[in-house]
């Protein structure tokens, strides 16, 4: 398949853009793979993308139930950042945000990434103390981070109702200006494209049902669309890790729960950066096509239901409102809700299983869609050397039975808190 | 909305309600100060998390402040049961 280009594109507006191939082969699945990705959500596709660009394995398969995009890489508030105090999160989310930057050029397709910064807002003088430290740590560690106070503040917001009148009166914030968002479709559609270009099978409606163990290794899955043997396979279904790994005997140190985010009717460019607040548990962005997007907590209760209740969607309203007044006459255009693999210490679950062959990718609690460039990167790492990449070799499965949890929020093992 | 039958105040909206955790983490521990370590290092890290009905925790937080083991389905938010905590049900 061809490159995207401006050429290109020229010469398909002559036809009225009425002759683009399509993006991705649909192909049907093979008796057997080297390697097998269950799940074709962003995580799934980058390891993939990565197993044939960074290490030559081209004999892959991704399998989705659904269809591409269709789960949890479409359903987040597309924010990326790396303002992380944890060493190891901050070494990985710092590599990622960093693969986010040249990501658009390496997958010849337009992310549209925007660093337009990020912003923890602070409301009081214990949030601005933790918020300093962890610019501090930043900082420490190579990552951009800057404590700007309220006047500064409320011009480069000025709808940002900064007034000592204020609900939530705001000192100041921590400002991540490498933060910002990117297009969270455009991510699955252009990992599926590179991969595919490369020779990755991506394989839609393709449920897997069952795993087929032999002496304690993964041979094959059972699918809805018939068996298929693996050489290796990768799982990379956050939110639904716990009944995947089941198939395979396993029990994960997982609970899922609910997130809901929305949007608002598109209004012109008003905000032009991502504003957090950590105390209400609100972030707020506006896309590119003008929409206000609001998310918030999770539901607090577990649930695979993938749909919210309306007390959470009126709480969601009222922090934003807090924040900006003059958004009050915004109409909601749409609402959704999404599934996460919320952990017992709030950090990701990478690397190798009790199953010989089988590897995991997920728990990605609602932090995962920043993660997926450096998720697939090291993933992809861990599945051709069949052992743990070092950048994600803290957030193995034994670390909780070992001592070594990373507790960013310092919750313990209480899912719903983190 | 879920609406959860208090034993003492009657049906509430789940907002009234507090999720603790899952029935399946709570202590059960038997042996006094020699406890199974692996028994326990499971019990708080690990949950099922299967499709289906729960047992689960549950205070009413924002009503009588009463303990409640619920028998919930996660996937439908269909309530079965839901009872006073018993001797033992302590998160």
């Amino acid at each position: 398949m061809r490159p995207y280009s401006a050429l290109r594109l020229l010469g398909n507006a002559f036809s009225g853009h009425k002759n683009w191939p399509r993006a991705w082969r649909d192909p049907e699945p093979a008796k057997q793979y080297d390697v097998v990705i269950v799940g074709g959500g962003g995580h799934g596709l980058a390891t993939a993308y990565y197993l044939a660009k960074n290490h030559g394995i081209k004999n892959v398969a991704v399998l989705e139930k659904g269809y591409i995009g269709g789960g949890n890489t479409g359903r987040n508030t597309t924010i990326i950042r790396s303002d992380y105090y944890q060493e190891e999160n901050s070494r990985f989310y710092e590599f990622s945000l960093k693969l986010w930057e040249g990501l658009s050029e390496d997958l010849n397709f337009n992310i549209m990434v925007s660093q337009r910064g990020s912003l923890q807002l602070a409301h009081d003088e214990g949030q601005w103390s933790s918020l300093s430290r962890l610019a501090n740590r930043m900082r420490v560690n190579g990552i951009d981070a800057q404590m700007i106070s309220r006047d500064e503040l409320s011009r480069l917001v000025p709808i940002l109702d900064c007034s000592d009148e204020a609900r939530f009166p705001v000192l100041g914030a921590m400002r991540q200006g490498r933060g910002g968002t990117a297009r969270h479709d455009a991510v699955a559609w252009g990992y599926a494209r590179a991969a595919d270009r490369l020779g990755v099978d991506i394989i839609q409606n393709c449920e897997v049902q069952a795993m087929e163990i032999v002496n304690n290794r993964v041979v094959a899955l059972n699918t809805s669309r018939g068996r298929i043997g693996a050489g290796t396979v990768g799982m990379a279904v956050a939110g639904h890790s716990s009944h995947v790994a089941a198939m395979a005997g396993l029990t994960l140190p997982i609970e899922t729960h609910m997130l809901q985010a929305m949007v608002s009717e598109p209004l012109k460019p008003v905000l032009d950066t991502v504003v957090m607040a950590g105390a209400l548990h609100a972030y707020v962005s506006q896309t590119d096509k003008g929409e206000i997007v609001m998310g918030s907590d999770l539901e607090f209760y577990p649930s695979y239901a993938q749909r919210g209740n309306l007390p959470r969607i009126e709480q969601i309203a009222q922090e934003t409102l807090a924040l900006f007044p003059s958004f009050s006459r915004l109409r909601l255009m749409r609402t959704w809700g999404g599934v996460n693999d919320m952990t017992m210490d709030g950090a990701p679950v990478i690397g190798h299983t009790p199953v010989d062959g089988l590897f995991i990718n997920g728990g990605w609690c609602y932090g995962g869609f920043k993660a997926t460039p450096g998720s697939g990167w090291a993933f992809a790492e861990t599945l051709a050397n069949q052992r743990p990449a070092e950048l994600i070799a803290p957030y193995s499965l034994e670390r909780f039975f070992t001592g070594h949890t990373i507790d960013e929020s310092g919750h313990g093992p209480i899912p719903q808190a983190q | 909305m879920q609406l959860f039958n208090c034993p003492w105040c009657g049906p509430r909206a789940h907002i009234e309600f507090t999720y603790i955790r899952d029935h399946q983490s709570v202590s059960t521990r038997g042996n006094g100060d020699d406890p199974d370590v692996q028994q326990e290092l499971d019990r708080i890290y690990l949950r099922s998390n299967h499709l289906g009905p729960h047992q689960e925790i549950w205070q009413h937080s924002a009503g009588c402040r009463g303990w409640l083991r619920i028998t919930r389905n996660n996937l439908t938010h269909e309530v079965e049961d839901c009872l006073p905590c018993q001797h033992g049900d302590a998160p």
